[in-house]
């Protein structure tokens, strides 16, 4: 039985971190294995909608993440297929070993949800920021590292983790409304990144939120004469090298992710990149620093330059060199 | 279930093999086994049930080694009771899967281990799944007293009162001992029993050298809440010069001190 994605579909005002818990909700409709374990941010995903339905299937552990995560893997041994969920920072840099021995060195279907990724909570400041949350879960061998580019993709590759043996870290945005990329049959490959546009001049590679950002940069760079191809890198980990070497045919890469550009796509893709030795590549993202001055979302978002706008200016810069 | 004479006799060999063991691969964290071998015994003898011709049954009892580093214990109880071959023990050896922390992936052994505080959350899980799927399955941890300084253990601690795991026991070996030296030196946390029962668990304390008395604690279940059982052991019990002493938790023998371990523990090298 396929996943329901009626409320994916129904509501174009969706945000991110309800989006998880629709996508929780249609994964429990078709596969009553799966577990919902929280830390005390389940309000954050209206967890009560989901313990309405499924109470047996929800799990608050408090303000314990360490044990949250190998009491996860504990439940998969016993063939549960849990889902964790909480802010970025404390869903990796908090528990990464947890995740490393009992999850990745144990491969174990544990599958854990990073939200509220880099400044979507711009006024709360750097310990609540996903700044790194990618970086970190890239050292980790086995480890799927996923990062989904609308509500659609979000539920659909959730769908195929439902067969998939191994663990995965899925990072999402906060509580900013999803824009919406996909329709409700668009196909899904885990490893496979999706050209969303083509174009010859340059390649952008994104992920997550940044996709719809660097579709409309594009659109504006079309506009100038500019051919932009955009690829969705929906799985950071393992990367899709032949999508890297396709967009590097370009002869310029951009990467677009709203994380550090130490350590998270940009850095996957410089590795194919540099091996493989063509093409030039830039790395738009954070600045690889901790932030002491806030702002609203979209104004930190635009001095990074990672808006539409600030995106398509680094393309344009960068061609005229 | 065998006699206690029996259990004795398959300690004595969980502490033999890992003084093997450990001469052979020019070092390993002998002492650790020393002390828990006749908590391992007694488990497997008189508390776990488990199908040597199907170890990966569904509904059998769980044994998660939390002090990872005693997985000498493991290497030689399984082989006792028939799931594994002694004759495939290549600890020591180059291209060995016999690795010096609970490894995954090997018969018998149900979570891979190694890192200090993860079984207790691990066996937790582990219960939750159990009784949630009605499954008569027991689940046991064995830590050791260093490692439960690390705050993961009372996370564990907290989450297991929380679903009610009172399938879920957890016994530390109680030797006074870490790696740097004694728990009152290093850490001094005080009383174990009393931090387990403020947290809410069925708790008790044992001599965890007296077999029987360890197998009744073991097969003893409070309806509705976790158990904790605090084994006071000695550290490298068995061997004169090991007893007691904190830096044998990972040590080496040398050709004479192999053979006094050995002899000590009743068997001519």
């Amino acid at each position: 039985m396929a996943i329901n994605l009626k409320a994916f579909e129904e509501n174009k005002q969706l945000r991110w971190r309800h989006s998880c818990r629709e996508t929780f909700l249609a994964l429990s409709e078709i596969d009553d294995k799966v577990d919902f374990v929280l830390a005390d941010l389940g309000r954050v995903y209206n967890w009560e909608k989901v313990k309405e339905k499924y109470p047996d299937r929800v799990y608050n552990c408090g303000i314990a993440e360490q044990n949250a995560i190998s009491a996860c893997a504990g439940m998969a041994t016993m063939g549960r297929k849990p889902f964790f969920a909480t802010f970025a920072p404390f869903a990796t840099l908090r528990v990464l070993e947890q995740i490393r021995d009992d999850c990745a060195y144990a491969e174990l279907p544990v599958r854990i949800i990073g939200s509220d990724t880099g400044v979507a909570m711009p006024e709360l400041g750097t310990t609540h920021y996903g700044i790194e949350d990618m970086a970190a879960a890239l050292t980790l061998p086995n480890l799927l590292v996923l990062s989904p580019s609308d509500p659609i993709a979000l539920a659909k590759l959730s769908e195929k983790l439902l067969d998939d043996p191994r663990p995965a870290y899925i990072r999402i945005h906060g509580g900013q409304v999803c824009n919406h990329i996909y329709s409700a049959d668009q196909e899904f490959e885990i490893g496979k990144a999706i050209t969303v546009r083509e174009g010859k001049d340059a390649a952008i590679i994104a992920c997550g939120n940044m996709v719809y950002n660097s579709l409309k940069a594009a659109e504006k760079l079309e506009e100038q004469g500019i051919s932009v191809k955009v690829v969705d890198m929906s799985t950071v980990a393992p990367i899709d090298a032949e999508a890297v070497k396709a967009a590097a045919e370009t002869g310029l890469v951009f990467t677009v992710e709203e994380h550090s550009i130490r350590g998270g796509l940009g850095s996957m893709v410089a590795e194919v990149m540099a091996e493989g030795g063509k093409g030039r590549l830039v790395r738009l993202g954070m600045p690889h620093k901790y932030i002491s001055v806030v702002s609203s979302y979209d104004k930190m978002i635009g001095e990074m330059g990672l808006d539409a706008e600030g995106i398509a200016n680094s393309i344009t810069k960068e061609l005229k060199k | 279930m065998a006699s206690i004479k029996e259990i004795e006799r398959v300690a004595n060999k969980i502490r033999r093999d890992s003084v093997k063991m450990t001469f052979h691969a020019g070092g390993g964290h002998v002492a650790p086994v020393l002390g828990c071998a006749d908590i391992v015994a007694s488990l497997y003898l008189g508390v776990l049930r488990y199908n040597v011709e199907d170890p990966a049954w569904a509904d059998r009892d769980r044994f998660i080694l939390s002090k990872g580093h005693a997985v000498h214990a493991l290497y030689s109880i399984l082989a006792q009771v028939g799931i594994i071959k002694e004759e495939d023990n290549t600890y020591g050896d180059d291209d060995t899967r016999y690795i010096g922390h609970a490894p995954k992936n090997f018969p018998g052994i149900d979570f891979a281990t190694g890192s200090m505080g993860h079984g207790p959350s691990v066996g937790a899980g582990i219960a939750l799944a159990a009784k949630k799927s009605g499954s008569p399955a027991r689940t046991f941890v064995l830590c050791g007293d260093g490692e439960i300084e690390e705050g993961s253990v009372w996370e564990a601690a907290m989450f297991a009162i929380k679903y009610g795991l009172d399938n879920l026991t957890v016994i530390v070996d109680s030797n006074g001992l870490q790696h740097d030296g004694a728990v009152d030196d290093i850490l001094p946390y005080g009383d174990i029993e009393s931090k387990f029962k403020a947290f809410g668990w069925d708790t008790t304390v044992v001599d965890g050298h007296d077999i029987e008395a360890l197998i009744e604690a073991m097969n003893t279940v409070k309806e509705g809440v976790p158990r904790a059982i605090i084994a006071k052991t000695i550290k490298g019990k068995g061997v004169s010069f090991m007893e007691g002493q904190f830096n044998w938790h990972h040590g080496r023998f040398n050709p004479d001190t192999y053979k006094q371990a050995m002899a000590e523990l009743g068997e001519e090298v």
